[in-house]
């Protein structure tokens, strides 16, 4: 209807105009008052730090050294963040596999891993596996005990990448499993062998259902990253907890790399957005 | 099928790599030394001992002495930052060679670690709330609430387990009221500063970390004072992981650079820049 309005304005009865004209008005005010009420909010937020007397001059002498572990954080959630997909989309087929050990092994794996909590994987990762090496040294295999012997951000990223896949394996089984039945029909009567099939129609169909759930799980992992800096990596939380302990001021540090963190997601949440809305351009009206 | 095959190759490919690399029977010094580094572990959470300065770069005593004992080694160093109880818990696997991290050899981590000779010694102090005028001797303390920090000799005397070699345990007659155990000291000296009784009664440290808290910490000096003698004085060695095998030499070689440590007065200069008082026993 709006479309049409405004591709021949010289139609519409007047009666609709004003229909027309007031939702318009309604609309902008609802923008300005959302606006005016995030900045009370914000005004309110910064109030409450002054009124517990945070030492701002001590957060703001820090803050360039707290945003260098941006890069440490930014690095070791992308790496975890690839290692997630994949694994996911391993995953994903294991479970939906005929194959008996395929679909033992993804289910095995994504039972494991979502009943334990994040902070023991992140401590299995880098205290087990060097014992895994050690004892198949024993055994005779020379050398091994080196390549299993992880540094912390290999570590970091192979318990945050193993964690987070387990979780996206569900939803891109959900994904895949969300394509209509006639799609596979369509695909079988064209002459597709199920891997065609899989690969040109369920994949491209599925990519949409599934990249909102994994923009949000990558907006998590951004902040469980955090967990790395218990193996020494030197990353936001790191930086922030040890000058807070350093000067005895946790406080003042901890609230401040809970905003870097904020900001942080704020834009991803935006880049989110665009992605979806390319995602689903044939699919809904974009505005 | 085809695929995992192929990852499995790559995999025993990579093996065959990295055992070409490695010699057996070389002790732990002569990988050290080959190497031209060694990694030094350290908890950058205790100032003075071991914190990053207005840099951002790690500073303190145990750094001090962590990179003349490279220097006089002759290799270059290397630290890693890792949780305490990770250091602690030993069985390292090469990610760092030694802590230096003014850790007390106790009976529980000598079954994980292997020790040097002390390279000072810490006293252990209690310290009450600046504005609190009931606890005057350290038995007022009894029935209070006390914060710890974990996996620490204070939280074990307190509990009446604590064994040193080669140190006298005299434990406290009164018993307090409540324990209350904090990852780091730091954590513990923050609640406290929080007011009287808030959250806790009363801190049980080490007397640097307080008097650096009182000091310089909270903005303007924690509200805090120090209450009694220290209880008992612990002697602060280098660690190095037992299971790793051929350590011995490496051992013997720390303990030679810390009597030289000792003889040139190195130590002491360095305890007197850092501590503003000797923390260095008589050998």
């Amino acid at each position: 209807m709006n479309d049409l309005a405004n591709t021949t304005p010289d139609t519409i009865p007047p009666e609709a105009k004003l229909v027309l004209d007031r939702i318009d008005q309604d609309r902008r005010r609802f923008k300005v008052n959302l606006v005016i009420a995030f900045a009370v909010l914000l005004v309110g937020l910064f109030a409450a730090m002054v009124i517990i007397g945070l030492d701002f001059k001590f957060m703001f002498n820090w803050l360039g050294f707290i945003m260098t572990g941006i890069g440490y954080t930014l690095l070791v959630s992308f790496l975890a963040i690839a290692l997630a997909c994949i694994l996911a989309v391993i995953g994903a087929l294991g479970r939906l596999s005929s194959n008996p050990i395929a679909n033992s092994l993804a289910t095995g794996y994504v039972s494991l891993i979502r009943g334990t909590p994040l902070l023991v994987q992140v401590y299995m990762w880098y205290l087990a596996l060097p014992q895994v090496g050690m004892a198949l040294e024993e055994m005779g295999i020379q050398g091994v005990q080196r390549l299993f012997t992880l540094p912390a951000i290999p570590a970091g990223v192979l318990a945050l990448g193993v964690c987070y896949g387990a979780y996206m394996t569900e939803t891109v089984r959900a994904g895949i499993q969300s394509i209509k039945i006639g799609q596979t029909e369509a695909a079988k009567a064209l002459g597709m062998t199920p891997r065609q099939t899989l690969r040109r129609v369920i994949f491209p169909q599925a990519l949409r259902v599934i990249i909102p759930p994994v923009s949000n799980e990558f907006i998590a992992m951004i902040k469980d990253s955090s967990l790395v800096s218990l193996m020494g990596v030197w990353e936001l939380s790191y930086r922030a907890i040890k000058i807070g302990r350093r000067y005895f001021q946790s406080l003042e540090m901890l609230v401040m790399v809970a905003m870097i963190y904020w900001v942080m997601c704020i834009i991803l949440q935006y880049i989110q957005e665009r992605i979806e809305n390319h995602m689903a351009r044939g699919d809904r009206r974009v505005s | 099928m085809k695929k995992s095959g192929f990852i499995v190759a790559l995999l025993i490919g990579m093996m065959v790599c990295m055992a070409g690399t490695s010699v057996a029977g070389q002790t732990v010094l002569e990988e050290i030394l080959l190497a031209g580094e060694i990694k030094v572990s350290t908890d950058a959470n205790y100032a003075p001992q071991s914190y990053l300065n207005d840099k951002g770069e790690l500073e303190g005593f145990d750094i001090s002495v962590a990179k003349e004992m490279a220097k006089r080694l002759g290799v270059k160093i290397e630290f890693i930052t890792p949780d305490w109880d990770l250091i602690t818990a030993g069985k390292w696997g090469k990610r760092w060679d030694v802590s230096i991290g003014s850790m007390t050899p106790t009976a529980e981590r000598k079954q994980a670690l292997l020790f040097t000779i002390p390279y000072y010694s810490s006293p252990a102090q209690f310290a009450i709330h600046k504005k609190n005028t009931t606890i005057k001797t350290l038995s007022d303390l009894a029935g209070k609430k006390i914060g710890i920090a974990t996996e620490t000799t204070n939280e074990r005397y307190l509990q009446r387990d604590l064994k040193i070699e080669d140190v006298k345990i005299v434990y406290q007659t009164w018993k307090p009221g409540e324990l209350k155990t904090y990852p780091t000291d730091a954590n513990h000296i923050e609640d406290l500063s929080l007011g009287d009784g808030a959250r806790l009664d009363a801190v049980f440290t080490s007397r640097q970390t307080l008097a650096e808290a009182i000091q310089s910490g909270c903005g303007s000096g924690c509200p805090l004072k120090m209450l009694g003698e220290p209880p008992y004085y612990e002697p602060l060695c280098f660690a190095l992981d037992k299971s790793r095998s051929n350590s011995d030499t490496l051992l013997a070689k720390l303990n030679d650079i810390l009597k030289e440590m000792y003889a040139d007065g190195t130590l002491v200069k360095l305890s007197m820049r850092f501590y503003k008082t000797n923390l260095i026993p008589n050998l």
